[in-house]
């Protein structure tokens, strides 16, 4: 049925010209105020995004920062203990660790990397005189710098790193933080329905992820654009978009945790963060199909009501005109320039049919006048013979 | 009726038109993923560059078997000269380096830096040897095994119980004292500790000292590889030699020959070195000789190198595998009791370098 109604006009007739420009026009208008409208939702989607995203990695890194500084505090208190009473009393370190759950082992040493002091939750690891004078945060600690190591997973994939400060005596205290509780910090950060919160070293290895499987896999993103942007970015704080490892695009932002070299970053599906352009895409793009669908079917009976159809009885009326049949009048209501010209078409065959009229009555009216002049010369004709049978005078009294 | 002819253009506009009204908006929404790159294919062969005996051969037997790659073992007598082929342009795949080499190595562009995501095994390692000074986050190196420089000793032979590195010097032991010439550095270290000198001291007056104490004992002492040996145990167990600078596996395998071939710890302080795997950067099977590392870090190939090897090795996850006679072993794991004078081996400055490359050649040439 629509495509009987939407075709009962070939593009070339005047009707369907009249719908193609329309159909032009209507397509146009619509395409220019989709765009608009879909430019103008994204432009403060991706404003709204990119605030809630600076914000949510903001607020992720703080929550980061926290936890190190927790375990920083640990090791500072440590720190400013006289050697001598740990040596002495140990026990306060065990008591240390039992407040602090994220630290696995703690150990205080001097400036040589003797160890004076250690305890530990799950086994002894540090206090070793092989490694201690080689390690990096020995070294650094020993320097007056705080050492923050990055993230390794132990055999047993416990993840975890190593801390050092530099101890009031000149020494060192050093400490193995596990990081599974950052991992729950990082798992538990919600913002939007499907963000997701990755923290990154400088070198770009991850350190911990919303889904914990891609730092246990030692998954990183250096040599990406964007971890090349992130670094170049004014205090890390950047956002734009990429291509996350599932070939998912992703709107994300980053923010420095305070107090570190770790970079947050939180992403969000396209899909997600443009959702209501996207929405938006569908209406347009839906409400537009109705309306031109609907538009064209008005349009079109209208154009078939107003134009065509008195212009087919138009046709039709000027056939039966030209055949001869001045008697028959074109039906049309309208006042409009079809219904003018159907008005002077009528009139064109009222004025035929009257000078038809006319013409006939004048030459019944000639026939009869030569019918009676025929008469006429008849009855001289019979009434000359009759008085004189001279041939002469009977032409020269039907001449007179 | 109205006639027509059949046009198809103005048709086609208002169809481009709709086209690009319901699809060009909705392709602003996505793009396509990228397709991911192809996997090279692995090396058949590695050429595995290391001491002489220095990896069990099970091991790489294993590895060929089942990974279908044949290991090319290239024997090197010392670092330096392992470090000079390198520099040469010589390529292997896979080299067996000391940590103290490691920054001057990177520094020269001689090592390929490891991708982690193909050494998922590096979690083995035990965390005090993920961040060492000479290659933090072990970015170009993996530790393979480390250990104690000290005296290896016929403890029966011997006038009065040795204590520390001059006892070498003791003219009572002329002729029957050994070092591993190819592990200059070391002997020039622990001359040093002889000395009472730290074993990394760049100082010239220092170094000059040590010569000469070296070139003292030059005519007696025994070079150690002029008996084709891998370790000192059988000259020792023969009475040959009655003190050796040596290793754990220099006193294990002696010991078994010989119960009174005993290993001390210099009281002037011990040596300490670990031994890396790194691959070069010339190396064109980069992915196969991380497959191989990978293959080492596995818990069972390490404990199986370190019952047979007799090395500490800091792949903690091979502890339970290990045989409890060697992980209790204090020869081979020390306590820190009997560390606190050791003294690790650590890269030297450049300048540092020459002064040391100065001092052996001098001894070497030295009557």
């Amino acid at each position: 049925m629509p495509r009987r109604i939407l075709n009962f006009m070939p593009r070339s007739s005047l009707g369907g010209k009249v719908m193609s420009i329309l159909e032009t026009a209507l397509l146009f208008t619509m395409l220019v105020f989709s765009l608009s409208v879909f430019y103008f939702v994204n432009q403060a989607e991706s404003q709204a995004w990119r605030g809630r995203q600076s914000e949510a990695a903001r607020n992720a890194a703080g929550t980061v920062s926290a936890f190190i500084q927790r375990a920083r505090d640990s090791m500072l208190i440590v720190g400013a203990i006289e050697a001598g009473n740990l040596v002495s009393d140990p026990a306060e370190l065990n008591t240390l660790l039992k407040e602090n759950p994220a630290l696995l082992e703690i150990i205080l040493m001097d400036h040589d990397g003797h160890v004076y002091a250690s305890a530990f939750r799950d086994k002894s690891v540090l206090a070793n005189l092989i490694t201690i004078p080689q390690s990096q945060w020995f070294l650094k600690a020993r320097q007056g710098e705080t050492y923050l190591g990055d993230v390794q997973i132990s055999a047993d994939n416990l993840p975890y790193l190593i801390m050092a400060v530099p101890s009031s005596e000149r020494g060192v205290v050093a400490a193995r933080v596990e990081m599974s509780v950052l991992w729950d910090v990082v798992k538990n950060i919600r913002f939007g329905v499907s963000g997701e919160v990755v923290v990154i070293n400088h070198a770009g290895d991850i350190i911990a992820h919303t889904n914990p499987e891609f730092a246990l896999i030692r998954q990183g993103i250096l040599g990406r654009p964007e971890h090349d942007q992130i670094l170049t970015a004014a205090n890390h704080e950047w956002s734009g978009a990429y291509e996350n490892f599932n070939n998912q695009q992703m709107v994300a932002a980053s923010a420095i945790v305070p107090g570190t070299n770790w970079i947050v970053i939180t992403e969000l599906p396209n899909a997600e963060a443009f959702a209501n352009s996207r929405s938006a895409v569908i209406v347009l793009g839906i409400a537009s199909f109705i309306l031109v669908f609907t538009t064209r079917l008005i349009v079109a009976r209208s154009v078939r009501l107003t134009i065509a159809k008195p212009m087919e009885q138009l046709h039709d009326g000027a056939d039966r005109i030209g055949q001869g049949d001045l008697k028959h009048r074109i039906t049309s209501t309208g006042t409009d320039e079809i219904g003018r010209l159907a008005a002077a078409f009528n009139s064109m065959a009222a004025d035929l049919e009257k000078n038809q009229e006319n013409l006939q009555k004048a030459i019944a009216y000639e026939y009869e006048a030569q019918r009676a002049r025929e008469l006429d010369i008849l009855l001289k004709a019979s009434e000359a013979t009759s008085s004189s049978l001279d041939f002469d005078t009977v032409m020269h009294t039907l001449a007179a | 009726m109205i006639l027509s002819t059949h046009s198809t253009s103005p048709k086609k506009f208002t169809r481009w038109l709709a086209a690009a009204l319901m699809l060009g908006l909705l392709a602003a929404c996505g793009a396509p993923p990228t397709p991911a790159t192809p996997t090279p294919p692995l090396a058949d062969e590695l050429t595995f560059y290391n001491w002489e005996g220095d990896m069990p051969q099970p091991v790489l037997d294993a590895f060929t078997a089942e990974y279908g790659i044949k290991i090319n073992y290239l024997v090197y007598e010392s670092q330096e000269e392992a470090i000079e082929n390198m520099k040469a342009g010589e390529v292997y795949d896979v080299i067996v380096m000391e940590s103290r080499f490691v920054p001057m190595l990177v520094q020269e562009n001689l090592l390929a830096e490891l991708d982690k995501r193909s050494l998922g095994n590096e979690k083995n390692l035990s965390a005090n040897f993920r961040e060492l000074a000479y290659d933090p986050g072990n970015r170009y190196s993996i530790p393979y095994n480390w250990g104690t420089t000290g005296l290896v000793v016929r403890s029966d032979l011997v006038a009065e119980p040795v204590t520390g590195w001059a006892d070498l010097w003791d003219p009572r032991y002329y002729g029957r004292t050994g070092i591993w010439m190819g592990q200059r550095r070391e002997v020039i270290s622990l001359t040093l500790k002889s000395l009472g000198y730290s074993a990394n001291s760049e100082v010239p007056a220092e170094l000059e000292a040590a010569l000469a104490r070296l070139i003292e004992i030059k005519p007696y002492i025994l070079t150690l590889e002029d008996f084709s040996l891998v370790n000192s145990a059988d000259i020792l167990a023969n009475g040959q030699a009655l003190i050796t600078m040596g290793y754990a596996s220099d006193y294990l395998y002696g010991h078994e020959q010989n119960p009174a071939i005993t290993y001390i710890l210099p009281a002037e302080g011990a040596l300490l070195w670990n031994d890396t795997f790194v691959i070069p950067s010339n190396s064109s099977n980069k992915a196969a000789a991380e497959l191989f590392l990978n293959f080492i870090l596995r818990a069972e190939v390490s404990a199986s190198i370190a019952n047979e090897n007799l090395y500490a090795t800091p792949n903690e996850a091979a502890y339970p595998l290990i045989d409890p006679e060697v992980l209790n072993n204090p020869v081979i794991y020390p306590p820190n009791e009997a560390l606190v004078k050791a003294e690790l081996v650590l890269p030297l400055t450049p300048q540092g370098q020459q002064l040391y490359d100065e001092i052996w050649e001098r001894f070497t040439n030295a009557p």
